[in-house]
């Protein structure tokens, strides 16, 4: 869904903003680069509020650089990593699922991330795309993440077939598939540390409910609940003892 | 993408000079769109996956335009 920019378009949206007429701004790139009109706004206009309008863009670009670069170079080591790289793209989402793919390098640096929108069904329609996008960032292997709105990041039958599928998928053309991490809120599941995901690509597995995950943020609502299992437990004790003393009298 | 994790983004100065505002000030403009971002990396990751933040198609199109714009011959 990626629009390419052409050189007119960028020509009209860079008039739009900056009020410099499209004929100025060619003329000035016959000669001159994109990064000139960013790095010397003064080369293309003399004019102190157009000049203004160039910096702001440049302080976007700047900006969008920098924290492009940063994820760039970010490793994901473990299950952990993983956890907290999805945990933190995803946490202002909670109201939709949508499925993730971040493309990684021989050193585990992520290249770039793929989010769609829609439920996890939709994920298998998404293969070739995922296969296609591992090709083009020349990723040598890939991890997968989706998350859970309800907020138990428990995996469902659905979402281990998913993961054996797509293990399979990546084999076949030499990428290798690390994990693939569920979110829901804080807490996290990884497929990876509880199944084998060969196993998974044979389509051999016993789906056993479990609530197996880590919550990354024991909310006040486990506090509270932990709390009430020890009343509870606690009082359990008090009556076992009271109606032992009791036979002991009689 | 969210970078609040302190330990994935240390060393990036986020938001140190009041910048969001002006910020969210360009992408709305450029885009046509009334924009909340409580700073630069949600205000980033909407411009990279509009998809998270977008239902409907052609408010997701201008963000892929800016993007694209943004990425001209980088």
């Amino acid at each position: 869904m990626k629009v390419d920019m052409d050189r007119m378009r960028f020509i009209e949206l860079l008039s739009k903003y900056t009020k410099i007429s499209k004929s100025e701004i060619e003329n000035f790139l016959k000669t001159g680069t994109v990064n000139d009109i960013f790095q010397n706004p003064g080369l293309i206009t003399n004019n102190l509020s157009k000049v203004k309008r160039i910096e702001e863009l440049k302080l976007l670009r700047n900006t969008y650089d920098n924290l492009k670069n940063y994820e760039r170079n970010y490793t994901i080591s473990s299950p952990k990593a993983a956890a907290d790289f999805f945990i933190n793209q995803n946490m202002d989402i909670q109201d939709k699922e949508y499925f993730s793919v971040a493309f990684l390098n021989t050193k585990n640096q992520v290249l770039d991330v793929s989010v769609t929108a829609g439920s996890i069904d939709s994920a298998y329609v998404y293969k070739r795309e995922i296969i296609k996008e591992a090709f083009k960032y020349n990723a040598s292997s890939i991890l997968i993440s989706h998350n859970h709105p309800t907020g138990n990041p428990s995996p469902s039958p659905q979402d281990l077939d998913l993961t054996g599928n797509i293990y399979n998928a990546c084999k076949t053309v030499g990428i290798n598939l690390l994990d693939h991490i569920i979110t829901a809120n804080t807490k996290h599941y990884s497929i990876k540390e509880h199944h084998d995901l060969n196993e998974l690509g044979r389509g051999s597995f016993v789906y056993e409910e479990k609530e197996n995950y880590v919550d990354e943020r024991p909310s006040i609502i486990n506090k509270l609940n932990k709390a009430k299992k020890e009343i509870k437990t606690m009082k359990r004790n008090n009556a076992l003892e009271k109606s032992a003393g009791a036979s002991v009298e009689l | 993408m969210n970078y609040n994790s302190k330990e994935m983004y240390k060393g990036i100065e986020i938001d140190g000079k009041g910048n969001i505002d002006e910020l969210i000030k360009i992408v709305s403009e450029f885009t046509g769109l009334t924009i909340y971002a409580s700073n630069e990396v949600t205000l980033i990751d909407m411009i990279e996956n509009p998809e998270k933040y977008y239902n409907d198609i052609e408010e997701i199109e201008k963000f892929h335009e800016l993007k694209s714009f943004m990425n001209f011959q980088r």
